[in-house]
């Protein structure tokens, strides 16, 4: 259940920056973007929108053939931004990825060739069958936006979003992603099956678009160049009530308390989280973060940063929840 | 909200029990046989408040245990390992309070340090594995408790204590269960078969109880120091300790080993020391015997720091002294009339006086009435006095150990009130039947010997203590005056002397009060003064006292009392014998020598029963009144609050009903004056408003639903709420919780206003009853 959206479609009077009525515009209609390319998915399809909106890279864990690569493929699109893709294989180098400097014959000298990090949305493919030292060069492309090539810094994209993509059946030739690349995604996510309808009407609107012989899936971009990055801005100054703050540091020690865990939250990864949740507060068009917004994006967020490859992530996000109550006392948030 | 924050887990609920459980039925065993069941009750009562409160700050706060650094670590290995050194002083001090027991054995301290350590690991549940150490050292404790054996509470302890582990288990498995599963928080917990378990458990141990009492002789056979408790088993012997017991015990013929290393070195009376000549005499500590080398200058130097001697010229003194020592306090002591065990102040009389002519008092004709005794089961070394009436001034009994040193009188000082006595502690029949033979009442309450007791004697007297308040009360008690009655006669010519002083008090009521005011009299406007004489040409004794000399002996002190007193109409008489100072206690012999200089005079005031109550005139010397304990302020707060409620009963009965369904119904209660509140209070701040409503769907949720987890968000419980007034009131809620801040959302009063009351009118039963199922 999508509460927020919810909520926001209940309250009349919600309040918003003046600013932010075409900002809003534009998020719905890439939302509907995805939608289309994704039938039946507006869970996973809300949750890479906080991902892209709060600047966090997105991992999608799931069996082959359930849509990972043609959301990340419409999110390029829509967001009109350049898009690379990596294929990564057990012989992928870092070179690959980065980039690499070639003599160049004519002009006596050094010439740098950009990689495929270059860009605006890289899809990873498949990126536990690449191997560990190829992973780790994409660690300072993802956690600062730029590449160290022969000493030589180059900066990123300042849009720079990565969805990898990763199977979890197979063993054969993979390598698990190390704890500090895991650590430098914000959410985990698993598409799943669709439902029943969802599938019919993936099959039925498979036959229209071949009768009328267009394009499978619309490309002209939803956003206008610096779109995102206004965006993203917005998201990053929306304020956070100070209760709030504390609710999440105190679940962050919560997991840094539990027995059952290796390890707890990291600080990138609770200011990761704030920012999620401000992301989920912008979705639903609202200028305030709630504990909804917390709680919501918890499952994602705590999969990927301290339970991965852990069965039961469901239950082990809502314990952590559990032990925490939700500040809802007024003289407690004066006090402090 | 706090109260959900702050009270205890269901788990450590659980723990807590358990613990209460076992380390009241280890307090038990470790008590001395017939102390009072309350004192260790009320001790492990006390534990527990005390492990609440820490749970609780712990819980708000998160003082201890928030913190995983080293130091933070560090302080705790420092606090456990404090509490199980230190904590024994604390708790042994607690139970002198409450109990007059001592106890010190190592086995005890080990068990009081356990408890303190089990009572603190429930407190601060944070804490990996906490609780299972509790339940852990609980258990050790159980087992100490069963293997000490004795008290008879200590069976159904153990039951409960099986039942709560029971509990205890089916929780701790129920609570993983829960976070394992995905919608665990719909399940219910297994009441029913955890019922029947433990209903299982009580059924088998009920019906073992009769085998188990066995118990602590099988287990003692198991552990060679222990021999169990002799007031289940009476022929157990300890080894150590167990001289008086063995002596004056009904069963003369049990021995014990008594060539252990422990029992040479032990301070504690035994079977060899029973024997030994100086048995009972006061203890000489090992240094003291030791000789001490001091060099000769320094010898030489103390010499000048002894007081001056007056009798010689050309005299000095220094501005040291010595102090008095415990070993000159120990020599003085050593040729003392008698020596006393036992709470003083006391008044120990041994002749009484009535008439008076002026000048002399006499002592009336002794009675030499034979003794009638009675000894009662079951500890028949006790002789009983002939029971009196008058027992509403006593508070209680107290005794005392009295024996006798370079004492050559035949009467027996004794205090007042006297209920029973025995002769030693080695009472036999042949010591009964010689008291019996050799003892007459001298007078009412004065018992006089044959013979002179020989040096060595030892009496034990339990007597009963007025209370001064309840006397104070009673003054329905005084003592009328029958024509003839020598405690009532006055010579003619000193009438108008004590009249006189007696006048000053007319305006008193008659009662006891009157005769506290004389007698407060005599002691503020009069000194003391033992060596005081009348001068030779004083024809007036009593007149010289009362004008000239302002002061002078206790005798004279108690003369003016009675002559005031019986021209007032009291029955009054003047008595002699010795005062204890509790001054003269001697702490390492723990008695309290009586020399020669310690007779004293005092008086005594008849009853309408017939008792004879103390009161000492002479300033300085306090009366031996009833101390309540506590536990008996307790008691009587109790029984008048009792009697006022005996007194109404018609509105005890409905006040009673009335609380009991108020109680009943108080969920209800606090939902009803809540909706009133919200609804009509009118005057309250936008955020006052909020949290009221919240408050008060939360109560209603759980009266009718289920209520809502501390952890879950207003939006997610009351969003199912089929009404969109429930939203709107979220949403004010979260408007003015979290978009308070800086480019806030303002929310206005009447907004807020309509949005509770909305809410409250909206989640009636029928919408809260389905909330919470799904989730």
């Amino acid at each position: 259940m999508n509460v927020n959206r919810q909520m926001g479609s209940d309250v009349a009077s919600t309040p918003s920056a003046p600013g932010d009525g075409p900002l809003f515009a534009r998020v719905a209609a890439l939302r509907g973007r995805l939608n289309d390319a994704l039938q039946g998915k507006e869970r996973v399809v809300e949750h890479v929108l906080t991902g892209l909106l709060a600047r966090g890279h997105i991992l999608l864990e799931d069996l082959p053939g359930l849509g990972k690569t043609t959301l990340a493929r419409a999110l390029a699109d829509a967001i009109g931004g350049r898009f690379a893709r990596l294929q990564c294989t057990p012989d992928l180098l870092p070179n690959d990825i980065t980039g690499f400097n070639v003599f160049n014959q004519k002009l006596r000298e050094f010439e740098f060739m950009p990689g495929p990090v270059f860009t605006d949305v890289l899809l990873a493919d498949e990126i536990n069958r690449a191997t560990p030292r190829a992973q780790s060069a994409l660690l300072e492309a993802m956690a600062e936006r730029q590449v160290t090539v022969d000493n030589e810094r180059y900066a990123l994209s300042p849009e720079f979003f990565v969805i990898a993509t990763q199977n979890p059946i197979e063993h054969h030739g993979t390598y698990p992603l190390p704890e500090a690349q895991l650590d430098r995604f914000a959410l985990k996510l698993s598409i799943g099956y669709p439902a029943p309808d969802d599938e019919l009407r993936i099959l039925a609107s498979a036959v229209e678009r071949a009768d009328e012989g267009g394009p499978e899936v619309q490309t002209d971009p939803v956003f206008e160049h610096g779109d995102l990055r206004q965006l993203q801005g917005r998201v990053a100054r929306l304020p956070v009530a100070a209760a709030l703050q504390r609710y999440l540091v105190e679940l962050a020690g919560v997991t840094r308390a539990e027995a059952q865990l290796p390890h707890g939250l990291s600080p990138r990864a609770v200011l990761i989280w704030q920012r999620l949740a401000q992301a989920r507060a912008f979705l639903a068009e609202r200028s305030f973060v709630t504990p909804d917004d917390i709680q919501v994006v918890a499952v994602p967020l705590i999969s990927v940063h301290v339970a991965s490859g852990q069965a039961t992530v469901d239950d082990l996000a809502g314990h952590v929840l559990a032990q925490v109550p939700v500040p809802t006392d007024f003289a407690r948030r004066a006090a402090r | 909200m706090w109260p959900k924050r702050t009270s205890l887990t269901q788990t450590q609920t659980l723990t807590l029990l358990l613990v209460m459980t076992s380390a009241l039925a280890a307090r038990l065993a470790i008590t001395e046989p017939g102390t009072a069941w309350y004192g260790p009750l009320l001790t492990i009562v006390a534990y527990a408040v005390c492990a609440v409160v820490l749970a609780v700050l712990d819980r708000r706060g998160g003082w201890f245990t928030r913190s995983s650094s080293g130091a933070a670590r560090l302080t705790w290995a420092g606090i456990v390992a404090g509490l199980l050194l230190l904590g024994a002083p604390f708790a042994e001090s607690v139970s002198r309070i409450l109990s007059t027991t001592h106890f010190r054995p190592l086995e005890q301290v080990t068990i009081v340090s356990l408890t303190n350590f089990a009572f603190f690991a429930v407190a601060v549940v944070r804490v990996r594995r906490s609780s299972a150490a509790a339940a852990g050292v609980s258990f050790v404790l159980l087992l100490a408790a069963l293997m000490l054996g004795g008290h008879s509470a200590i069976f159904p302890l153990s039951a409960a204590y099986g039942g709560l582990c029971v509990a205890w288990l089916a929780t701790r498995h129920w609570r993983g269960v829960t976070t394992a599963t995905r919608n665990g928080g719909a399940a219910r917990y297994p009441l029913a078969p955890v019922l029947g378990l433990m209903l299982l458990l009580a059924g088998v141990t009920a019906a073992s109880t009769r085998l188990a009492q066995g118990m602590p002789e099988i287990w003692g056979e198991w552990m060679p120091s222990s021999g169990g408790s002799r007031w289940l088993n009476p022929d157990a012997l300890l080894g150590v300790g167990d001289g008086d017991w063995v002596v004056s015990g009904p069963n003369a013929k049990s021995t014990g080993s008594i060539d252990s290393d422990y029992f040479l070195e032990s301070d504690l009376p035994t079977l060899y020391d029973v024997m030994m000549e100086t048995y009972g005499e006061p203890r000489l500590p090992k240094d003291v015997l030791r000789a001490i080398f001091v060099e000769q200058e320094q010898m030489l130097s103390r010499q000048g720091h002894k007081a001056p001697d007056m009798g010689t010229a050309g005299r000095e003194f220094s501005l040291y002294r010595k102090e008095r020592t415990q070993r000159q306090a120990a020599a003085e002591a050593a040729d003392a009339l008698l020596y006393v065990e036992g709470r003083v102040p006391l008044h120990l009389a041994m002749t009484v006086y009535e008439r008076f002519d002026g000048v002399a008092w006499q002592e009336p004709r002794e009675r030499n009435d034979i003794c009638r005794l009675e000894a009662h089961e079951p500890d028949v070394s006790w002789l009983w006095l002939p029971r009196r009436e008058n027992e509403e001034i006593f508070g209680g009994t107290r005794r005392h150990q009295l024996r006798f040193g370079r004492f050559t009188s035949d009467r027996l000082p004794l205090p007042n009130h006297m209920q029973r006595f025995r002769f030693g502690r080695k009472d036999s029949d042949n010591v009964k039947r010689w008291a019996l033979d050799i003892l007459t009442w001298a007078h009412d309450g004065i018992l006089r010997a044959r013979q002179c007791l020989p040096s060595g004697t030892y009496v034990e007297v339990s007597s009963h203590a007025v209370d001064q308040a309840v006397l104070l009360r009673s003054s329905h008690l005084v003592g009328e005056g029958v024509a003839g009655d020598p405690c009532l006669s006055l010579p003619d010519h000193l009438r108008r002397s004590t009249e006189a002083l007696a006048a000053r008090f007319a305006d008193h009521p008659r009662g006891w009060e009157q005769v506290e005011a004389v007698l407060n009299h005599l002691r503020t406007h009069y000194a003391h003064d033992r060596d005081a004489t009348i001068p030779p040409t004083c024809t007036d004794p009593i007149h010289h006292f009362l004008h000239h000399a302002q002061g002078g002996p206790s005798y004279q002190f108690a003369t003016a009392a009675t002559l005031a007193l019986r021209s007032l109409g009291y029955p009054t008489r003047v008595v002699s014998g010795f005062y204890v100072d509790p001054a003269d206690y001697v702490a390492r012999a723990g008695n309290t020598p009586i020399r020669a200089d310690d007779a004293h005079f005092w008086i005594e005031v008849r009853t309408a029963r017939g008792a004879w109550i103390t009161f000492d005139p002479t300033p300085g010397y306090p009366t031996e009144w009833y101390e309540p304990t506590w536990m008996q302020r307790v008691q009587r707060v109790a029984a008048s609050l009792g009697q006022l409620l005996a007194a109404n009963p018609v509105v005890s009965v409905i006040g009673l009903v009335l609380s009991i369904g108020l109680w009943w119904r108080r969920l209800w209660l606090r939902e009803r004056l809540l909706t009133l509140w919200c609804l009509w209070w009118p005057m309250m701040s936008p955020h006052r408003r909020l949290a009221d409503t919240l408050r008060l769907l939360d109560l209603r949720s759980g009266l009718y639903g289920t209520e809502r987890p501390p952890a879950k968000t207003p939006l997610a419980w009351y969003g199912g709420v089929d009404h969109p007034a429930c939203r709107a009131f979220v949403w004010c809620l979260y408007a003015a919780l979290y978009g308070g801040g800086r480019g806030g959302v303002a929310v206005e009063l009447s907004e807020v206003e309509r949005a509770c009351r909305a809410a409250v009118k909206a989640t009636g039963r029928e919408r809260l009853r389905e909330l919470g199922c799904g989730s």
